[in-house]
Protein backbone atom coordinates (compact mmCIF):
# COMPACT_ATOMS: atom_id res chain seq x y z
CA UNK A 1 0.00 0.00 0.00
CA UNK A 2 3.08 2.65 1.24
CA UNK A 3 4.52 1.59 -1.90
CA UNK A 4 1.81 2.44 -4.36
CA UNK A 5 1.12 5.42 -2.49
CA UNK A 6 4.79 6.73 -2.97
CA UNK A 7 4.63 5.78 -6.72
CA UNK A 8 1.55 7.92 -6.95
CA UNK A 9 2.67 10.52 -5.74
CA UNK A 10 6.12 10.83 -7.72
CA UNK A 11 3.33 10.50 -11.04
CA UNK A 12 1.09 12.82 -9.81
CA UNK A 13 4.32 15.53 -8.64
CA UNK A 14 5.90 14.71 -12.60
CA UNK A 15 2.47 15.62 -13.90
CA UNK A 16 2.33 18.59 -11.50
CA UNK A 17 5.83 19.35 -13.26
CA UNK A 18 4.91 19.27 -16.66
CA UNK A 19 2.24 21.39 -16.06
CA UNK A 20 -0.75 19.49 -15.78
CA UNK A 21 -3.64 20.89 -13.28
CA UNK A 22 -3.89 19.46 -9.47
CA UNK A 23 -7.22 17.64 -10.55
CA UNK A 24 -6.17 16.38 -13.59
CA UNK A 25 -3.31 14.99 -11.44
CA UNK A 26 -5.21 13.20 -8.87
CA UNK A 27 -7.60 11.54 -11.21
CA UNK A 28 -5.33 8.99 -12.03
CA UNK A 29 -5.81 7.96 -8.61
CA UNK A 30 -8.80 8.36 -7.57
CA UNK A 31 -9.21 5.81 -4.70
CA UNK A 32 -5.60 8.28 -3.08
CA UNK A 33 -6.95 11.57 -3.53
CA UNK A 34 -7.84 12.52 0.04
CA UNK A 35 -4.24 11.23 1.08
CA UNK A 36 -2.77 13.01 -2.05
CA UNK A 37 -3.83 15.87 -2.83
CA UNK A 38 -2.60 17.92 0.68
CA UNK A 39 0.41 16.64 -0.13
CA UNK A 40 0.34 17.67 -3.80
CA UNK A 41 -0.92 21.19 -2.07
CA UNK A 42 2.20 21.68 0.01
CA UNK A 43 4.78 20.65 -3.02
CA UNK A 44 3.00 23.46 -4.55
CA UNK A 45 4.15 25.35 -1.34
CA UNK A 46 7.44 23.73 -1.22
CA UNK A 47 8.30 25.15 -5.12
CA UNK A 48 7.77 28.59 -3.62
CA UNK A 49 10.86 29.00 -2.05
CA UNK A 50 13.07 28.13 -4.87
CA UNK A 51 15.81 30.70 -5.77
CA UNK A 52 14.40 32.92 -8.89
CA UNK A 53 17.88 33.44 -10.13
CA UNK A 54 21.35 33.07 -9.10
CA UNK A 55 22.68 36.79 -8.23
CA UNK A 56 25.78 37.08 -10.86
CA UNK A 57 27.80 39.70 -8.44
CA UNK A 58 27.27 36.96 -5.89
CA UNK A 59 29.06 34.48 -7.97
CA UNK A 60 31.53 36.62 -9.22
CA UNK A 61 32.21 37.31 -5.68
CA UNK A 62 32.60 33.54 -4.41
CA UNK A 63 34.47 32.61 -7.58
CA UNK A 64 37.62 35.45 -6.82
CA UNK A 65 37.28 34.07 -2.93
CA UNK A 66 37.93 30.74 -4.27
CA UNK A 67 41.25 31.49 -6.61
CA UNK A 68 42.48 33.76 -3.45
CA UNK A 69 42.09 31.16 -1.23
CA UNK A 70 44.06 28.49 -3.86
CA UNK A 71 46.53 31.00 -4.46
CA UNK A 72 47.60 30.73 -0.90
CA UNK A 73 47.22 27.09 -0.71
CA UNK A 74 49.67 27.27 -3.24
CA UNK A 75 52.42 29.23 -1.62
CA UNK A 76 51.50 27.46 1.21
CA UNK A 77 52.52 23.86 -0.37
CA UNK A 78 55.38 25.46 -2.24
CA UNK A 79 56.80 27.27 0.51
CA UNK A 80 60.24 25.14 1.86
CA UNK A 81 59.39 22.71 4.97
CA UNK A 82 60.31 23.94 8.16
CA UNK A 83 63.38 22.81 9.63
CA UNK A 84 64.09 21.66 13.24
CA UNK A 85 65.62 25.75 13.33
CA UNK A 86 62.23 26.45 12.82
CA UNK A 87 60.56 25.54 15.89
CA UNK A 88 63.18 27.58 17.75
CA UNK A 89 61.95 30.23 16.08
CA UNK A 90 59.87 31.91 19.31
CA UNK A 91 63.04 30.95 21.44
CA UNK A 92 65.20 33.38 18.78
CA UNK A 93 62.72 36.43 19.08
CA UNK A 94 62.22 35.96 22.39
CA UNK A 95 66.19 36.44 23.05
CA UNK A 96 66.43 39.51 20.74
CA UNK A 97 63.38 41.03 22.71
CA UNK A 98 65.33 40.39 25.80
CA UNK A 99 68.59 41.76 23.87
CA UNK A 100 67.19 45.02 23.51
CA UNK A 101 65.30 45.15 26.39
CA UNK A 102 68.69 44.55 28.26
CA UNK A 103 70.72 47.34 26.41
CA UNK A 104 68.10 49.70 26.63
CA UNK A 105 68.36 49.82 30.42
CA UNK A 106 71.29 51.27 31.82
CA UNK A 107 72.59 48.21 33.87
CA UNK A 108 74.81 46.88 30.82
CA UNK A 109 76.53 50.49 30.30
CA UNK A 110 77.00 50.74 34.04
CA UNK A 111 78.72 47.30 34.07
CA UNK A 112 81.13 47.97 31.45
CA UNK A 113 83.77 49.12 33.61
CA UNK A 114 83.16 46.41 36.66
CA UNK A 115 85.93 44.69 37.80
CA UNK A 116 86.02 41.31 39.54
CA UNK A 117 84.36 41.67 42.51
CA UNK A 118 81.91 44.08 41.92
CA UNK A 119 78.62 43.82 42.16
CA UNK A 120 77.62 44.49 38.61
CA UNK A 121 80.65 42.77 37.30
CA UNK A 122 78.74 39.65 37.01
CA UNK A 123 75.92 41.56 34.67
CA UNK A 124 78.70 42.88 32.74
CA UNK A 125 79.67 38.60 31.94
CA UNK A 126 76.22 37.88 31.53
CA UNK A 127 75.83 40.87 28.85
CA UNK A 128 79.05 39.24 27.44
CA UNK A 129 77.44 35.83 27.03
CA UNK A 130 74.21 36.97 25.30
CA UNK A 131 76.34 38.79 22.91
CA UNK A 132 78.24 35.75 22.14
CA UNK A 133 74.72 34.02 21.74
CA UNK A 134 73.85 36.31 19.24
CA UNK A 135 77.23 36.50 17.10
CA UNK A 136 75.74 34.27 13.85
CA UNK A 137 79.02 34.47 12.43
CA UNK A 138 82.47 32.64 13.17
CA UNK A 139 84.39 35.60 12.29
CA UNK A 140 81.76 37.58 14.90
CA UNK A 141 82.30 35.11 17.70
CA UNK A 142 86.03 35.19 17.34
CA UNK A 143 86.20 39.29 16.89
CA UNK A 144 84.33 39.20 20.35
CA UNK A 145 86.10 36.15 22.30
CA UNK A 146 89.03 38.44 21.20
CA UNK A 147 87.55 41.62 22.92
CA UNK A 148 86.95 39.85 25.85
CA UNK A 149 89.98 38.29 26.73
CA UNK A 150 91.61 41.96 26.28
CA UNK A 151 88.99 43.33 28.82
CA UNK A 152 90.54 40.64 31.31
CA UNK A 153 93.50 41.77 30.37
CA UNK A 154 92.62 45.28 31.35
CA UNK A 155 90.21 44.13 34.30
CA UNK A 156 93.71 42.42 36.43
CA UNK A 157 95.59 45.85 35.39
CA UNK A 158 92.75 47.74 37.03
CA UNK A 159 93.01 45.33 39.76
CA UNK A 160 96.71 45.76 39.85
CA UNK A 161 96.60 49.64 40.14
CA UNK A 162 93.81 49.58 42.83
CA UNK A 163 96.26 47.14 44.81
CA UNK A 164 92.64 44.67 45.48
CA UNK A 165 92.74 41.30 45.91
CA UNK A 166 90.43 39.46 43.40
CA UNK A 167 90.37 35.97 41.91
CA UNK A 168 90.80 36.37 38.19
CA UNK A 169 91.76 34.53 34.97
CA UNK A 170 93.29 35.85 31.67
CA UNK A 171 95.04 34.76 28.44
CA UNK A 172 98.49 35.45 27.65
CA UNK A 173 102.32 35.13 26.10
CA UNK A 174 104.93 34.24 28.74
CA UNK A 175 106.78 37.14 27.99
CA UNK A 176 110.11 36.74 30.63
CA UNK A 177 110.59 34.23 32.77
CA UNK A 178 112.63 33.58 36.06
CA UNK A 179 112.32 31.22 38.94
CA UNK A 180 109.73 32.94 40.90
CA UNK A 181 108.45 36.17 38.73
CA UNK A 182 106.93 35.73 35.26
CA UNK A 183 105.49 38.27 33.07
CA UNK A 184 102.46 37.44 30.97
CA UNK A 185 101.12 39.71 28.84
CA UNK A 186 102.68 42.74 30.81
CA UNK A 187 100.66 41.13 34.14
CA UNK A 188 103.97 40.41 36.76
CA UNK A 189 102.50 37.00 37.27
CA UNK A 190 103.99 35.74 41.23
CA UNK A 191 105.40 31.61 41.13
CA UNK A 192 104.78 30.24 44.06
CA UNK A 193 105.45 26.14 45.59
CA UNK A 194 101.42 25.81 45.46
CA UNK A 195 101.44 27.49 41.70
CA UNK A 196 100.28 23.95 39.85
CA UNK A 197 101.71 24.61 36.04
CA UNK A 198 100.56 21.95 33.42
CA UNK A 199 102.48 21.07 30.68
CA UNK A 200 106.38 20.19 31.06
CA UNK A 201 107.55 23.16 28.55
CA UNK A 202 106.80 26.50 29.18
CA UNK A 203 109.21 28.88 27.69
CA UNK A 204 108.93 32.70 26.53
CA UNK A 205 106.57 32.97 23.68
CA UNK A 206 104.36 30.47 25.54
CA UNK A 207 100.36 31.02 25.16
CA UNK A 208 99.13 30.34 28.53
CA UNK A 209 95.81 30.97 30.72
CA UNK A 210 97.06 32.05 34.42
CA UNK A 211 94.36 31.80 36.90
CA UNK A 212 95.32 33.18 40.68
CA UNK A 213 94.57 36.08 42.57
CA UNK A 214 95.98 39.64 42.29
CA UNK A 215 97.21 40.94 45.71
CA UNK A 216 97.77 44.97 46.92
CA UNK A 217 101.93 44.61 45.77
CA UNK A 218 100.85 44.62 42.49
CA UNK A 219 101.51 41.36 41.41
CA UNK A 220 99.27 38.58 40.38
CA UNK A 221 99.66 35.07 42.47
CA UNK A 222 99.23 32.20 40.47
CA UNK A 223 97.36 29.38 41.69
CA UNK A 224 97.45 27.26 38.18
CA UNK A 225 98.99 28.03 34.73
CA UNK A 226 97.94 25.94 31.79
CA UNK A 227 99.40 26.00 28.03
CA UNK A 228 96.60 26.95 25.72
CA UNK A 229 96.05 24.47 22.48
CA UNK A 230 96.94 25.82 19.12
CA UNK A 231 94.32 28.37 17.81
CA UNK A 232 93.05 29.66 21.18
CA UNK A 233 92.39 33.54 20.47
CA UNK A 234 95.06 35.33 22.96
CA UNK A 235 95.14 39.09 23.02
CA UNK A 236 98.07 41.50 22.06
CA UNK A 237 99.69 43.34 24.59
CA UNK A 238 98.53 47.14 24.95
CA UNK A 239 101.54 48.60 25.88
CA UNK A 240 100.16 52.01 26.33
CA UNK A 241 98.71 50.24 29.48
CA UNK A 242 101.98 48.87 30.79
CA UNK A 243 104.86 50.99 30.56
CA UNK A 244 106.96 49.57 32.78
CA UNK A 245 107.29 46.24 30.27
CA UNK A 246 107.66 48.34 27.46
CA UNK A 247 110.39 46.47 25.78
CA UNK A 248 108.92 43.17 26.20
CA UNK A 249 105.34 44.31 24.83
CA UNK A 250 107.24 45.35 21.28
CA UNK A 251 107.88 42.32 20.60
CA UNK A 252 105.08 40.52 21.51
CA UNK A 253 102.31 43.38 19.38
CA UNK A 254 102.73 40.29 16.88
CA UNK A 255 101.51 37.04 18.70
CA UNK A 256 104.71 34.27 19.07
CA UNK A 257 103.64 31.27 17.42
CA UNK A 258 106.52 29.45 18.33
CA UNK A 259 108.43 29.03 22.32
CA UNK A 260 111.69 30.11 20.64
CA UNK A 261 110.28 33.64 19.34
CA UNK A 262 113.42 35.98 20.57
CA UNK A 263 112.25 38.30 23.00
CA UNK A 264 113.73 40.97 24.60
CA UNK A 265 115.60 39.49 27.40
CA UNK A 266 117.27 42.11 28.56
CA UNK A 267 116.05 42.33 32.06
CA UNK A 268 116.85 38.54 33.25
CA UNK A 269 120.07 38.44 31.10
CA UNK A 270 123.09 38.35 33.77
CA UNK A 271 125.12 41.60 33.34
CA UNK A 272 128.16 40.75 31.14
CA UNK A 273 130.42 40.24 34.42
CA UNK A 274 133.84 40.30 32.14
CA UNK A 275 133.47 43.55 30.12
CA UNK A 276 136.43 46.13 31.23
CA UNK A 277 133.77 48.59 31.66
CA UNK A 278 130.50 47.92 33.23
CA UNK A 279 129.48 51.10 33.13
CA UNK A 280 129.12 51.26 29.43
CA UNK A 281 128.17 47.37 28.35
CA UNK A 282 124.36 47.61 29.31
CA UNK A 283 123.22 50.04 27.13
CA UNK A 284 124.74 49.33 23.61
CA UNK A 285 123.49 45.57 24.52
CA UNK A 286 119.89 46.22 24.89
CA UNK A 287 119.97 48.76 21.71
CA UNK A 288 121.00 45.91 19.76
CA UNK A 289 118.55 43.20 20.92
CA UNK A 290 116.06 45.76 20.41
CA UNK A 291 117.05 46.61 17.22
CA UNK A 292 117.45 49.48 14.71
CA UNK A 293 119.60 50.77 12.80
CA UNK A 294 118.21 53.81 13.00
CA UNK A 295 118.58 53.62 16.76
CA UNK A 296 122.17 52.45 16.81
CA UNK A 297 122.85 55.81 14.98
CA UNK A 298 121.52 57.69 17.03
CA UNK A 299 123.37 56.24 19.87
CA UNK A 300 126.55 56.59 17.98
CA UNK A 301 125.70 60.24 17.41
CA UNK A 302 125.27 60.73 21.08
CA UNK A 303 127.95 58.23 22.19
CA UNK A 304 129.66 61.26 24.33
CA UNK A 305 126.22 61.62 26.17
CA UNK A 306 126.42 61.68 29.99
CA UNK A 307 125.47 58.67 31.98
CA UNK A 308 122.44 60.74 33.58
CA UNK A 309 120.98 60.57 30.12
CA UNK A 310 121.03 57.39 29.48
CA UNK A 311 117.80 56.07 30.61
CA UNK A 312 116.10 58.80 28.59
CA UNK A 313 117.60 57.88 25.64
CA UNK A 314 116.60 54.49 26.04
CA UNK A 315 113.35 55.36 26.65
CA UNK A 316 112.85 57.53 23.00
CA UNK A 317 115.06 54.02 21.43
CA UNK A 318 112.03 51.79 22.72
CA UNK A 319 110.00 54.75 21.42
CA UNK A 320 110.98 54.44 18.27
CA UNK A 321 111.51 50.85 18.10
CA UNK A 322 107.77 50.19 18.87
CA UNK A 323 106.97 52.65 15.83
CA UNK A 324 108.83 50.89 13.50
CA UNK A 325 107.26 47.48 14.88
CA UNK A 326 103.75 48.36 13.95
CA UNK A 327 105.15 50.02 10.73
CA UNK B 1 33.86 9.88 -20.90
CA UNK B 2 32.07 11.58 -18.31
CA UNK B 3 34.06 9.52 -15.86
CA UNK B 4 37.27 11.04 -17.49
CA UNK B 5 36.01 14.31 -17.39
CA UNK B 6 35.44 14.37 -13.75
CA UNK B 7 38.13 12.44 -12.76
CA UNK B 8 40.56 15.30 -14.75
CA UNK B 9 38.53 17.83 -12.37
CA UNK B 10 39.38 16.17 -9.33
CA UNK B 11 42.96 15.54 -10.41
CA UNK B 12 42.96 19.52 -11.26
CA UNK B 13 41.31 20.20 -7.66
CA UNK B 14 44.27 18.44 -5.88
CA UNK B 15 46.84 20.22 -8.49
CA UNK B 16 45.56 23.50 -7.14
CA UNK B 17 45.09 24.15 -11.13
CA UNK B 18 43.37 27.61 -10.79
CA UNK B 19 41.31 26.64 -14.45
CA UNK B 20 39.84 23.40 -13.39
CA UNK B 21 39.28 25.57 -10.23
CA UNK B 22 37.44 28.09 -11.92
CA UNK B 23 35.55 25.70 -14.34
CA UNK B 24 34.29 23.03 -11.66
CA UNK B 25 33.25 26.73 -9.81
CA UNK B 26 31.48 27.76 -12.78
CA UNK B 27 29.88 24.71 -13.39
CA UNK B 28 28.37 24.11 -10.48
CA UNK B 29 28.12 27.26 -8.12
CA UNK B 30 24.63 27.73 -9.88
CA UNK B 31 23.05 24.42 -8.22
CA UNK B 32 25.29 25.14 -4.89
CA UNK B 33 23.54 28.38 -4.57
CA UNK B 34 20.02 27.48 -5.67
CA UNK B 35 20.55 24.50 -3.12
CA UNK B 36 21.51 26.85 -0.02
CA UNK B 37 19.21 29.92 -1.00
CA UNK B 38 15.95 27.23 -0.88
CA UNK B 39 16.62 26.37 2.79
CA UNK B 40 18.26 29.82 4.20
CA UNK B 41 16.10 32.42 3.71
CA UNK B 42 19.07 35.25 4.29
CA UNK B 43 20.15 35.82 0.73
CA UNK B 44 23.41 36.76 2.70
CA UNK B 45 23.93 33.97 4.66
CA UNK B 46 23.51 31.70 1.37
CA UNK B 47 26.20 33.55 -0.37
CA UNK B 48 28.92 32.82 2.30
CA UNK B 49 27.61 29.19 2.46
CA UNK B 50 27.86 29.02 -1.03
CA UNK B 51 31.15 29.72 -1.31
CA UNK B 52 32.08 28.09 1.82
CA UNK B 53 31.52 24.83 -0.11
CA UNK B 54 33.76 25.43 -2.62
CA UNK B 55 36.61 26.66 -0.25
CA UNK B 56 36.21 22.93 1.49
CA UNK B 57 36.42 21.42 -1.51
CA UNK B 58 39.83 22.79 -2.19
CA UNK B 59 40.98 21.76 1.28
CA UNK B 60 39.42 18.55 1.64
CA UNK B 61 41.20 17.40 -1.94
CA UNK B 62 44.82 18.30 -0.16
CA UNK B 63 43.96 16.58 2.50
CA UNK B 64 42.98 13.59 0.42
CA UNK B 65 39.79 13.76 2.07
CA UNK B 66 37.83 15.01 -1.20
CA UNK B 67 35.12 13.56 -3.51
CA UNK B 68 36.35 10.41 -5.40
CA UNK B 69 33.55 10.22 -8.10
CA UNK B 70 30.10 12.12 -7.84
CA UNK B 71 31.60 15.43 -7.64
CA UNK B 72 27.97 17.46 -6.92
CA UNK B 73 26.68 14.99 -4.65
CA UNK B 74 29.68 15.84 -2.61
CA UNK B 75 29.34 19.66 -3.19
CA UNK B 76 25.61 19.66 -2.16
CA UNK B 77 26.15 17.45 0.74
CA UNK B 78 28.84 19.10 2.06
CA UNK B 79 26.31 22.34 1.64
CA UNK B 80 23.63 20.45 3.68
CA UNK B 81 26.09 19.77 6.16
CA UNK B 82 27.12 23.68 6.49
CA UNK B 83 23.74 24.73 6.45
CA UNK B 84 22.57 22.23 9.04
CA UNK B 85 25.21 23.62 11.53
CA UNK B 86 24.04 27.39 10.24
CA UNK B 87 20.44 26.38 11.55
CA UNK B 88 21.57 24.86 14.49
CA UNK B 89 23.63 27.80 15.50
CA UNK B 90 20.93 30.34 14.41
CA UNK B 91 18.49 28.02 16.77
CA UNK B 92 20.21 29.89 19.51
CA UNK B 93 19.74 33.25 18.27
CA UNK B 94 15.73 33.16 16.63
CA UNK B 95 15.61 37.15 16.52
CA UNK B 96 18.00 37.17 13.31
CA UNK B 97 15.26 35.15 11.65
CA UNK B 98 12.62 37.21 12.75
CA UNK B 99 14.17 40.48 11.50
CA UNK B 100 14.30 38.99 8.03
CA UNK B 101 10.44 38.01 7.99
CA UNK B 102 8.85 40.36 10.04
CA UNK B 103 6.63 42.42 7.87
CA UNK B 104 4.39 45.34 7.93
CA UNK B 105 1.16 44.68 6.55
CA UNK B 106 0.35 48.62 5.86
CA UNK B 107 3.11 48.65 3.40
CA UNK B 108 2.00 45.95 1.37
CA UNK B 109 -0.78 44.95 -1.17
CA UNK B 110 -2.89 41.76 0.52
CA UNK B 111 -2.18 39.72 -2.11
CA UNK B 112 1.78 40.47 -1.30
CA UNK B 113 1.43 40.48 2.17
CA UNK B 114 -0.07 36.86 2.25
CA UNK B 115 2.13 35.47 -0.27
CA UNK B 116 5.18 36.71 2.48
CA UNK B 117 2.92 34.82 5.19
CA UNK B 118 2.42 32.24 3.18
CA UNK B 119 6.66 31.32 2.48
CA UNK B 120 7.58 32.26 6.05
CA UNK B 121 5.02 29.91 7.08
CA UNK B 122 6.51 26.80 4.57
CA UNK B 123 10.23 28.29 5.92
CA UNK B 124 9.31 28.11 8.98
CA UNK B 125 7.85 25.02 8.84
CA UNK B 126 11.13 23.72 6.45
CA UNK B 127 13.77 24.19 9.54
CA UNK B 128 11.47 21.86 11.62
CA UNK B 129 11.98 18.88 9.49
CA UNK B 130 15.02 16.52 9.97
CA UNK B 131 18.18 17.33 8.03
CA UNK B 132 17.02 14.72 5.40
CA UNK B 133 13.97 15.43 4.97
CA UNK B 134 15.38 19.29 3.99
CA UNK B 135 17.89 17.84 1.62
CA UNK B 136 15.24 15.82 -0.26
CA UNK B 137 13.19 18.49 -0.51
CA UNK B 138 15.92 21.06 -1.82
CA UNK B 139 16.88 18.90 -4.45
CA UNK B 140 13.47 18.19 -5.55
CA UNK B 141 11.83 21.06 -5.49
CA UNK B 142 14.64 23.80 -4.99
CA UNK B 143 16.95 22.40 -7.62
CA UNK B 144 13.92 20.71 -9.52
CA UNK B 145 16.07 17.21 -9.69
CA UNK B 146 14.47 14.44 -11.06
CA UNK B 147 13.68 11.22 -8.93
CA UNK B 148 16.79 9.25 -10.49
CA UNK B 149 19.60 12.95 -9.87
CA UNK B 150 18.46 13.32 -6.16
CA UNK B 151 18.67 9.58 -5.69
CA UNK B 152 22.18 9.69 -7.53
CA UNK B 153 23.07 12.95 -5.13
CA UNK B 154 22.06 11.34 -1.71
CA UNK B 155 23.18 7.91 -2.63
CA UNK B 156 19.98 6.22 -2.15
CA UNK B 157 17.78 4.30 -4.90
CA UNK B 158 15.11 5.89 -6.34
CA UNK B 159 12.18 3.89 -3.95
CA UNK B 160 14.14 5.20 -1.00
CA UNK B 161 13.80 9.24 -2.28
CA UNK B 162 10.33 7.98 -2.96
CA UNK B 163 9.39 7.37 0.62
CA UNK B 164 11.62 10.20 2.14
CA UNK B 165 9.71 12.69 0.02
CA UNK B 166 6.58 11.29 0.73
CA UNK B 167 7.65 11.66 4.73
CA UNK B 168 8.93 15.33 3.96
CA UNK B 169 5.56 16.66 2.16
CA UNK B 170 3.58 15.13 4.73
CA UNK B 171 5.89 16.37 7.42
CA UNK B 172 6.10 19.70 6.08
CA UNK B 173 2.60 19.75 5.39
CA UNK B 174 1.69 19.55 9.23
CA UNK B 175 4.14 21.47 10.02
CA UNK B 176 2.72 24.74 7.73
CA UNK B 177 -0.66 24.23 9.65
CA UNK B 178 1.17 23.74 12.89
CA UNK B 179 2.38 27.68 12.02
CA UNK B 180 -0.51 28.61 10.71
CA UNK B 181 -2.60 27.97 13.11
CA UNK B 182 -0.32 29.63 15.47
Amino acid sequence: MNDKLFNALEICLQALENGETLDAALARFPELGKELRPLLETSHHARTLAAPAVPSDAQRRGRARLLQHAAEMREQKRAPKRTWLYNFRPLAVTLTVLVIFLASTGLVSASSGALPGDNLYQVKRAWEGVRLLTAFTHEAREALHLEYESERLHEVDELLVEGREEPVTFLGYVVTQNKSEWIVAGVPVRITKQTKVSGAAINVGTGVRITGQTDADGFLVAQSIQILPPGTIIPPIDDDENGENDGDEDDIETPATATSTPLPVSTITPTATGTPEPSETPAPTETESETENETETENENENETENENENENENENEGKGGEDDED
Amino acid sequence: MIVTTEQGELDGLRDLDSQVIGAVYDRYYPDVYRYVRYRIGDEHAAEDIASDVFVRLLEASQKGRGPQTNLKAWLLGTASHIVTDHHRRNYRRPTDELTENMLDPLALPVDEFNHREQSRAVRSALKELTPEQQHVLALRFGEGYSLEETAAVMHKNVNAVKALQFRALASLQRGIEEVTHE
